[in-house]
């Protein structure tokens, strides 16, 4: 499966495709408007994550282009404007998500598996990891077809660390993936910890192994291989 | 005072006097002139009687008419001849009329007499009260007169200027509408109106430079801060990072979070002043209010907080996004400045929120608390426009908001 990152700026371009590059994906660089069409013409991705504001053009008008070729591509628009005008506008044009900069890398991650999981698990409805089956649609888990009661809020964290597998996840980004960015809350972050330690007892008790870490300093890992 | 009033204050009072002066001038001009008149008659009569004494040799019969009264009256002295105003007693009308009289002496075979010639001032005292009423009529006309001048010339010369005014009411720096002024053909309210003009779209210009500068300055800090959060979220995957290295990551997070809170706040006020949530509903604010601190209590586990929540039903017509931004900076600012094992006290009912909350005992300057960047303590990690922006839209949304120190708590009173 390939990403495609169109982002002028290539720090952040870099960035993103370290982060999202595993086992799974592969992902590729455009810079502008024109090397973006260049590979949208050419090759099939997964998902396209796109920046609005682009050398030679626009990213809305990429997406339009997109929507002609009847191409199957998620897209997730990143943009520095974040006001409601624009989403709507990008949404309109037919991209599946908006996500303002400054924005956190695991959460790019999570939207992207999930446009994933929209686009090309059509009718199939299970995450499998290791011995852990997730039901995307009755948002519940089983493990050896028992299953495993959790809240919605566990669910979404479960979710979230799964779309960030191996990866050291903050605090602060679990809380904004969780309850959105609007929430201040300066320097009670630890209010996660009952949340994490909840899931982590249902899935221990349930015979999975301990996958989830705390790193030291940082925040959590989801840990799998 | 309104210019009109001011000007009939001024030249009433004027008109009037000047009026009374003219009509007392005029009067005792008059009153002089026929005055002179009188003794002239009386000089030609005294005359009169003393030919007939010289033709005759003996006085003539006294005789009293309505008018004219002469008498003769021995004397010893001789003394010069004199004319005096005197009342009399009519015995006719039972009143006393003012008479004119000459006093002379005249001397017949060595005896003195002296002769008195009298005239009623009947006819004069008429003419004086025809004055009086001519002017005091003259002086109504005029006031009359000048009222509905003042009123209908001045509001006419003066048209440009309260139209310019009216115009002036509705500037508010910021609005893409130029205010068009109405030509006019005094030579001092175009020259007005030029320079009116000239200030104002100079004023625009400045805000608008402004209010760009931090749009776009909070707009470009982003995508570097974009790089650094991207970056650190790539560092914090490395494998066997030391403890100071962690640290650093961790409080460069912090700083990132910061800086992100800061452009986007600042950004959020420009678009409330750019009038960019315009579009308003009738919101539930009990259902708002009540769900919004359920969604809290949660977060405020940590410093055992007491809510003390009292919630009537109420609604107010506003922009949604912006009630809900504003209840959350409201919130977050009372846990915020909050104490350990505080206390959050709302009440809600028609037209008025009341939010209480414990902390710092120190009272806050209230004018100052809803200035940009203001701190209680400078130390404080928030970017001191929480507050700000709760102003900002309470501007926005017509309510007025009131802080003070209320039984030791911190109370922010919203009205609308």
């Amino acid at each position: 499966m390939k990403v495609l990152v169109v982002e002028d700026e290539r720090d952040i371009s870099d960035s993103i495709c370290q982060y999202l590059a595993n086992e799974e994906f592969l992902c590729e660089a455009a810079y502008d408007y024109h090397s973006a069409m260049e590979k949208i013409h050419l090759y099939e991705y997964v998902c396209i994550i796109l920046d609005i504001t682009l050398p030679n053009g626009s990213g809305l008008d990429i997406l339009k282009q997109l929507k002609d070729m009847q191409k199957a591509e998620g897209v997730i628009i990143i943009s520095a404007r974040n006001s409601l005008d624009d989403k709507i506008a990008g949404l309109k044009s037919g991209a599946d998500d908006y996500l303002v900069k400054p924005f956190h890398l695991p959460e790019l991650s999570a939207r992207v598996a999930a446009i994933i999981r929209r686009r090309l698990f059509e009718g199939k409805n299970y995450i499998t990891l290791d011995k852990l089956v997730l039901d995307i649609f009755k948002k519940t888990l089983k493990l050896d077809d028992i299953d495993i009661p959790l809240t919605r809020k566990e669910y979404e964290l479960l979710l979230y660390f799964i779309s960030n597998k191996n990866k050291v996840v903050t605090k602060e980004s679990i809380v904004e993936h969780l309850w959105g960015s609007e929430m201040d809350l300066a320097d009670s972050y630890n209010f996660i910890y009952s949340h994490i330690k909840n899931l982590r007892k249902k899935l221990i008790q349930a015979g999975s192994p301990d996958y989830i870490k705390v790193v030291y300093g940082m925040g959590y890992k989801f840990s799998i291989h | 005072m309104k210019l009109f009033n001011r000007y009939n204050r001024i030249s009433l009072p004027i008109i009037m006097g000047i009026f009374l002066i003219s009509g007392l001038c005029c009067y005792l001009w008059v009153n002089h002139i026929l005055i002179s008149d009188f003794d002239e008659s009386l000089t030609e009569h005294a005359q009169k009687i003393t030919d007939y004494i010289n033709k005759n040799g003996e006085f003539p019969k006294a005789v009293v008419t309505d008018d004219w009264m002469v008498s003769y009256k021995k004397i010893d002295h001789a003394t010069p001849s004199y004319f005096e105003t005197k009342e009399l007693y009519d015995q006719e009308d039972k009143d006393f009329v003012q008479y004119r009289s000459l006093s002379y002496v005249f001397t017949l075979k060595g005896q003195h007499y002296l002769i008195i010639v009298s005239k009623s001032l009947e006819a004069l005292s008429g003419l004086s009260r025809s004055i009086a009423l001519i002017t005091t009529i003259t002086i109504l006309v005029v006031i009359l007169v000048s009222l509905v001048l003042s009123h209908f010339l001045l509001r006419r010369l003066w048209r440009p200027f309260y139209t310019t005014l009216d115009l002036l009411r509705e500037f508010k720096l910021g609005t893409p509408r130029q205010l068009a002024f109405e030509n006019t053909s005094t030579e001092e309210f175009a020259f007005m109106n030029r320079q009116l003009s000239e200030m104002m779209r100079n004023a625009d210009k400045e805000y608008l430079v402004l209010k760009e500068f931090t749009e776009n300055a909070s707009h470009e800090i982003q995508t570097p801060l974009s790089i650094i959060r991207s970056k650190l979220d790539i560092i914090m995957q490395g494998e066997n990072l030391t403890e100071l290295q962690i640290n650093s990551i961790a409080s460069a997070f912090q700083s990132v979070r910061r800086l992100t809170n800061l452009g986007q706040s600042l950004l959020l006020l420009s678009k409330i002043e750019n009038n960019q949530f315009i579009k308003t509903e009738y919101l539930d604010l009990k259902e708002r209010i009540s769900d919004k601190l359920t969604q809290l209590e949660e977060f405020w586990g940590e410093k055992q907080i007491t809510i003390d929540a009292v919630l009537e039903p109420a609604s107010i017509n506003a922009n949604a996004d912006l009630i809900d931004i504003l209840l959350n900076n409201l919130f977050n600012n009372a846990h915020r400045h909050n104490v350990d094992g505080g206390l959050i006290r709302v009440n809600l009912q028609q037209g008025v929120l009341t939010i209480a909350n414990t902390g710092d005992k120190k009272p806050i300057d209230p004018d100052k608390i809803f200035t940009r960047f203001y701190k209680a303590e400078q130390s404080s990690s928030n970017n001191g426009l929480g507050l700000s922006i709760i102003k900002q839209i309470c501007d926005q949304s017509g309510i007025d908001i009131k802080y003070e120190l209320s039984w030791q708590m911190h109370l922010f009173t919203f009205e609308w």
